[in-house]
């Protein structure tokens, strides 16, 4: 590695030759490593980018025989939504679109069998027009939407692009509804295509290297434990195991000791980060999403569907850090926009990202931004109460 | 388009082929292009405004040097001077005086209209105007005759590898680099990359996991625990020297890929033991630059102590305001000025302490006194990070007035992934200490590189932050 080649003693081209083989020699050199990291990459595959959607299908035809589904490991949350969508026969009543914030919401809660929660994590608008997209191409309408609010969706910066796997959908719905005049065939085919090469590329990344190998050693530990389930995902009618379950209607069940021993702390480490999730670089609310939320939320009305909106509070101590931040005044303004809309639109708006407001305390929340089970009760008197109060929730 | 992104790897990939294949002329158009796209890559507006600077100090150089009435020749380097600073104090401090004049105004009773413009900063503005105006200060001292060459000039202050965070170069260093055919060699090949590796694995797997740790301690609280302090200060001390003498280094490798020599801006600082040899240590490119723009045309030394102490004062007081617009960093100016004039003051007695003999107890002391001086620089990266100067004054007020032994969890856990994450770089630096060389891993022998090379691989992919974080230094 130390050889001493100089231009005095070569030509320029010499120089070039001796650098491009210097190149190729560190790349052999470091080749093993390389190879060992897209091997475990697509063997582990944790978030299962090489598997072509199989898993996904086998959790949705599980759900749709009304089944729960246990011990899911990591899946592409779109496409197990897609292939329930596609496979589902009876008309919903009730649905839900939002991110995983917005999970917690479930059928016993509203009292609905014919429900179910599309909630997906890091949701965007995208995500919502995509889900949409595919009960618009079912031809098949609930009659309630509850839309899960998280202020990211106006911010032009929130990095998600999740919802790309299922952008196909999107589609069929910008083009039915014609959210965006611009809008173009080839640009979100081109879209999908760069998506599918990005998922492809993951084999050489070092950041989903180190997704697989915590994976792995996560799943080589439990494997010592007899109370741990181990293997593939299966469907079980139990709600209670020490596993994370995919119950019927969408909802998730996080499995016994899911839940952070030291709140507080988690909440700290939540907002620690330079940019709090899908939050950073949130200047402004922006127009364009705006302006196509608006669409959305009309063309929901023109189609006779019943629209409430939910604000899923945030952890205090993360609520509080955001009033007392320019950086996240954003979050606030979003709150006061999404109830304007619901004012104008005369839709119900429940709940608020201020917990107080919603009767939350810290030990009501698993992080700094998913309120728990306990929650899930307080929450529920906030949707019957709205219930109760007839504002035009026909549904519940 | 950050060092440690895919973007910026494809960018100098793509510059490097065509670099390899050029001639010396175009090489340079096309580092000058490269160079604009990268800053422009930020923001093409700002671009433009450094094309002022640039295009302003080119001329007035050149006239400067043309010539020979001092009238002028000193006009003009007020005029360029004042367009530099100008633009500086606009962008840099206008929001901060007009808040803090606000603050002023409103204390004595009057009323005042509250809205700000919103001026954003743009990168790396502090470090390419130091380095354009130190370009007419050598030519208006004689010290240098200007190039009549627009685009080698333009390519000295824009060159991308040192544009936007540094090193500060001068004139005399770089230009001549620039305006003559360069050699590349495979042993400056293989330092270079050796630096790029090294600096890669001091942002990825060292600044950016100490980050996490260093802002969780230094969230806004209304107490704080002296621990939690001290930890978030180790962080952050060692988190700021890898962030910055990492993006230096990786600066450094680039230039020496394409032939270029840019200047050591870190000499192992944290084994300073006293201020003045960290100033010799840390940045040096701006230590250098106050000293000899600054603190030397002020007087410097040479007019005896009181006069030395308000150099050193002053000089210190407006290094802290070029880091920022923000009390913290003008007090942490001002912190390292009164550190300065202390060990200045002091200097004659602790020449009378007499030389430890034994080599056993002489390491020992200066273990110590490094030791001791680090806390030293840890007080003023406190008031460097703190978000103000309330927040400043209440951990202080922790660190010694709320020190609680028994640490909680989450201490427990940061500490052990401080020690984790500083580990590799202490051991390393103390072998370069021993060895007077920060290049003695690099000449180490084959297979010792390649476990080295093969750990801190192993270290990156399984712990390094990929998240593509912004350098520090980049806000200044």
């Amino acid at each position: 590695m130390s050889i001493s080649l100089s231009t005095s003693n070569f030509s320029k081209k010499t120089v070039r030759a001796a650098i491009i083989k210097s190149v190729a020699k560190n790349l052999l050199i470091f080749s093993p490593l390389i190879m060992v990291m897209m091997f475990i990459n697509y063997r582990v595959d944790p978030g299962k980018l090489f598997k072509s959607g199989g898993y996904e299908k086998g959790i949705a035809v599980i759900l749709l025989q009304g089944l729960n589904v246990a011990n899911i490991k990591d899946c592409d949350e779109r496409l197990t939504q897609r292939y329930y969508i596609e496979g589902d026969k009876k008309p919903k009543d009730i649905i839900v679109l939002g991110s995983s914030r917005a999970l917690q919401i479930n059928a016993n809660i509203l009292n609905n069998e014919r429900f179910f929660n599309h909630s997906v994590s890091g949701a965007t608008l995208e995500d919502f027009f995509a889900v949409w997209g595919m009960y618009e191409e079912k031809n098949s309408f609930p009659n309630t939407v509850i839309l899960g609010l998280d202020p990211w969706i106006l911010n032009k910066n929130n990095g998600q692009d999740r919802w790309k796997s299922i952008s196909a959908y999107n589609y069929v719905f910008m083009d039915s509804v014609k959210v965006r005049k611009e809008h173009n065939e080839f640009f979100y085919s081109l879209n999908h295509k760069i998506f599918q090469i990005k998922k492809m590329l993951s084999i050489v990344s070092p950041s989903y290297f180190q997704t697989a190998t915590h994976y792995l050693i996560k799943n080589t530990s439990e494997m010592n434990r007899a109370d741990k389930v181990i293997g593939d995902y299966y469907p079980t009618r139990l709600t209670n195991l020490n596993t994370d379950i995919k119950l019927a209607d969408g909802t998730m069940s996080p499995g016994e000791g899911g839940v952070s021993e030291s709140l507080k702390y988690d909440a700290k480490t939540y907002i620690s980060n330079d940019q709090v999730y899908s939050l950073g670089k949130f200047y402004e609310l922006n127009r364009s999403s705006q302006q196509d939320f608006e669409k959305f939320v009309d063309h929901l009305y023109k189609r006779n569907i019943n629209v409430v909106f939910f604000l899923t509070p945030y952890h205090p101590y993360v609520y509080n850090y955001f009033m007392n931040s320019t950086k996240y005044c954003m979050v606030a303004e979003s709150e006061s926009y999404f109830r304007m809309i619901g004012n104008q639109k005369h839709i119900p708006v429940i709940g608020s990202y201020d917990p107080m407001k919603c009767g939350l305390v810290e030990e009501d929340f698993c992080d700094g931004m998913h309120p728990n089970r306990r929650a899930v009760n307080k929450l529920a008197k906030l949707l019957v109460t709205e219930q109760s109060s007839g504002k035009g929730v026909s549904a519940f | 388009m950050l060092f440690n992104s895919i973007q910026f790897a494809v960018f100098f990939v793509v510059v490097y082929t065509l670099y390899l294949v050029l001639n010396h002329k175009l090489q340079n158009r096309m580092l000058f292009v490269a160079s604009c796209i990268f800053y422009g890559a930020w923001s093409w507006q700002f671009l433009l405004l450094m094309f002022v600077s640039i295009t302003t100090d080119f001329f007035c150089a050149k006239y400067i040097h043309k010539s020979s009435d001092n009238k002028i020749r000193k006009r003009l380097l007020i005029l360029n001077f004042v367009v530099n600073i100008g633009i500086l104090g606009f962008f840099k401090y206008f929001n901060f005086f007009e808040t803090n004049l606000q603050t002023l105004l409103r204390t004595f009773g009057f009323s005042v209209n509250t809205n700000l413009l919103h001026i954003i900063l743009p990168i790396g503005i502090s470090f390419y105007t130091f380095q354009a105006m130190s370009y007419s200060f050598d030519v208006y001292r004689k010290q240098l005759v200007p190039t009549d060459s627009f685009l080698d000039y333009g390519l000295f202050v824009t060159f991308f590898p040192q544009l936007v965070a540094g090193p500060i170069e001068r004139a005399s260093h770089l230009l001549p680099q620039v305006i003559n055919p360069r050699v590349l060699s495979l042993d400056q090949f293989h330092e270079g990359s050796y630096l790029i590796f090294w600096g890669l694995f001091q942002k990825i797997f060292i600044a950016d996991n100490l980050a996490k740790i260093a802002n969780s301690c230094f969230l806004p609280a209304d107490s704080y625990n002296g621990m939690a302090v001290i930890l978030g200060l180790y962080a952050f001390a060692f988190q700021i020297y890898c962030d910055f003498a990492g993006y230096s280094n990786i600066a450094r490798g680039l230039g020496k890929l394409m032939g270029f020599d840019i200047m050591v801006n870190f000499n192992l600082p944290y084994f300073a033991t006293n201020p003045s040899e960290f100033w010799r240590r840390w940045h040096i490119s701006l230590s250098t630059w106050l000293k000899d723009y600054l603190y030397i045309p002020l007087g410097g030394n040479r007019k005896g102590a009181i006069i030395t102490y308000r150099n050193l004062a002053i000089t210190m007081f407006l290094g802290g305001l070029w880091h920022g617009a923000a009390w913290t960093f003008v007090f942490w100016g001002i912190y390292h000025g009164i550190l300065l004039v202390v060990h200045k003051a002091f200097t004659p007695l602790l020449q009378k302490i007499p030389v430890i003999k034994n080599y056993f107890l002489e390491r020992v002391w200066f273990f110590l006194r490094v030791v001791f001086f680090f806390h030293l620089v840890c007080i003023g990266w406190l008031l460097f990070r703190a978000q103000s100067m309330g927040q400043a004054y209440k951990m202080l007020h922790g660190l010694i007035l709320n020190f609680q032994i028994l640490p909680g969890l989450g201490i427990r856990l940061m500490s052990a992934n401080l020690i984790f994450f500083v580990g590799l770089l202490v051991a390393v630096e103390v072998f370069q200490f021993m060895n007077k060389d920060q290049m003695v891993v690099f000449k180490g022998n084959r297979y010792f590189k390649v476990a080295f090379y093969y750990l801190c691989f192993i270290l990156v992919m399984l712990w390094g932050d990929f998240g593509v974080n912004q350098f520090i230094y980049f806000q200044f």
